[in-house]
């Protein structure tokens, strides 16, 4: 009990902490690192909560593509906020180093952790893709045809770019 | 000794939703502001996922609600930093008000 409740302050505090940072850190390359830090942290909870899938999907997806788009986009479009100083200040360096083993040690006691509070049993995650399937398969048809034209709108902005 | 009940997790969201909504509206730079959306996108879903764990735990509804969330808001990121992509060739800034005074 006493460290569920540890695990989840934790979680809690480094949430927060890095909302915050994201909207106050002064370079945009360092709000979208802790922009990741919080999506990871996110899809922590999601383990506790015993949503191991959608925990998953969180990290792979959101951690893994959007920020790295995010990232990639900065790149870029150099804004004044990202050109500010090219090479990174050594507290912030130290900062990211405290930061990393804090998340990896996170993402291993969580994952020792599944158990409780909530049960975990396979039949859970054979349920929910028998329902998607069943419920849900035409929205996914939508959804699929929603991002191809995402991706036809996303080329056609960059071939806009490239023409000009 | 403390049990976290859902309550703590709606503490949460409800803090990263505020966090985000402030980012919205003082922040003028369109990736902050791009982020912004994605706290208070994230807020939502930990809403949903803590009610289907503590209420309605038979119950796949809010799951698939997350996964689609999850997807559209890729997706809104993808279109989003096109268009800002586009604005920052056009007028060579990333600030909102510098765009709508050129």
């Amino acid at each position: 009990m006493i460290l569920d409740a540890i695990i989840f302050f934790t979680l809690a505090g480094i949430i927060i902490l890095s909302a915050i940072m994201v909207l106050e850190a002064k370079e945009m390359i360092h709000a979208a690192f802790f922009l990741g830090i919080l999506l990871i942290t996110v899809g922590e909870l999601y383990f506790i909560l015993a949503a191991e899938y959608i925990g998953v999907i969180q990290i792979l997806v959101y951690a893994g593509g959007v920020t790295v788009v995010m990232l990639f986009a900065l790149m870029l479009a150099p804004t004044k906020e990202t050109l500010h100083d090219s090479i990174a200040p050594i507290k912030n360096l130290i900062l990211i180093l405290l930061i990393i083993p804090l998340i990896l040690m996170n993402l291993k006691v969580v994952a020792g952790y599944i158990q409780s509070p909530f049960e975990f049993n396979q039949e859970v995650l054979y349920n929910f893709a028998i329902y998607l399937l069943n419920n849900y398969s035409s929205y996914f048809l939508l959804l699929v045809a929603l991002l191809i034209a995402i991706m036809l709108s996303s080329s056609y902005l960059a071939e806009r770019r490239i023409r000009k | 000794m403390i049990t976290i009940t859902l309550f703590h997790y709606l503490a949460i969201s409800v803090i990263l939703f505020s966090l985000g909504i402030y980012g919205l509206a003082s922040k003028r730079n369109a990736v902050r502001m791009l982020m912004s959306v994605e706290l208070i996108l994230n807020a939502a879903n930990i809403n949903l996922i803590a009610f289907t764990a503590y209420l309605f735990p038979d119950n796949f509804v809010g799951w698939t609600f997350t996964l689609f969330i999850i997807s559209l808001a890729a997706a809104e990121v993808a279109i989003g930093l096109g268009i800002f992509l586009s604005l920052y060739q056009i007028y060579g800034t990333a600030n909102l008000d510098d765009v709508k005074k050129n």
